[in-house]
């Protein structure tokens, strides 16, 4: 039994790290690309896909939150009351977020250019990037004395 | 001010000799819940308290409590 919580305890590391990581690099990313936009008249299909695809693929890691192939019971263990709450706190921060990069995005339309597109790159990326940041925190936190 | 919840599931648990990690079992949830319930940073819900304290063969009450009582 304790093999069961040695091993929830050892993917839930793993998510918190991952969730950090995985943060820090979608935003890394981004930045290196933004000076490239998306000029409306080159296609930029590919470039777009793929970004829709990662922002789709770690939404779906920070909702479902792993473990998808384990059974049930390990499923549970790592979704359980805890994770949880941390997973709504960090997406009530990425909520928070992506409203502040909105109004910053707005402010900013008033000096420089900004397509719709380059919005709501922005806005989606530091909402999804502020809130796996936050539930690798909490989940690493909490796990530091377990 | 929020009325802060207090809990004696570390000394009950010692009382029986069980290891987080057993009493997790028991309830069905991980040692972080446990250990973040115990540390006062997690209030649980009324079913893990429910759970937490038919585990620990006490009454909730006896398990947890408002800090102004």
């Amino acid at each position: 039994m304790a093999n069961h919580a040695d091993l929830a305890d050892r993917i839930a590391w793993g998510r918190a790290r991952a969730a950090t990581v995985m943060a820090l690099v979608f935003v890394a990313a981004q930045i290196g690309s933004f000076p490239d936009d998306f000029p409306l008249n080159r296609p930029q299909t590919l470039h777009l896909a793929a970004w829709i695809v990662w922002a789709a693929a770690l939404l779906f890691f920070l909702a479902a939150g792993g473990g998808l192939l384990r059974g049930p019971r390990m499923r549970a263990l790592l979704n359980d009351e805890t994770t949880i709450d941390h997973r709504r706190r960090a997406m009530a921060l990425g909520f928070w977020g992506a409203i502040g990069t909105a109004a910053l995005v707005y402010g900013l339309s008033f000096y420089e250019p900004i397509s719709a597109r380059e919005g709501a790159r922005l806005i989606i990326t530091f909402g999804i990037a502020l809130a796996l940041l936050r539930f690798g925190t909490l989940e690493r936190k909490a796990l530091k004395h377990a | 001010m929020p009325e802060r919840l207090l809990n004696s599931l570390k000394e009950e648990r010692t009382r029986l000799e069980l290891t987080q990690a057993e009493l997790a079992d028991r309830v069905g949830v991980s040692r972080k819940t446990i250990n973040t319930v115990e540390n006062g940073v997690f209030v649980p819900s009324t079913t893990l308290a429910l759970k937490l304290a038919r585990a620990l063969g006490c009454s909730v009450e006896a398990l947890f409590s408002l800090e102004q009582d």
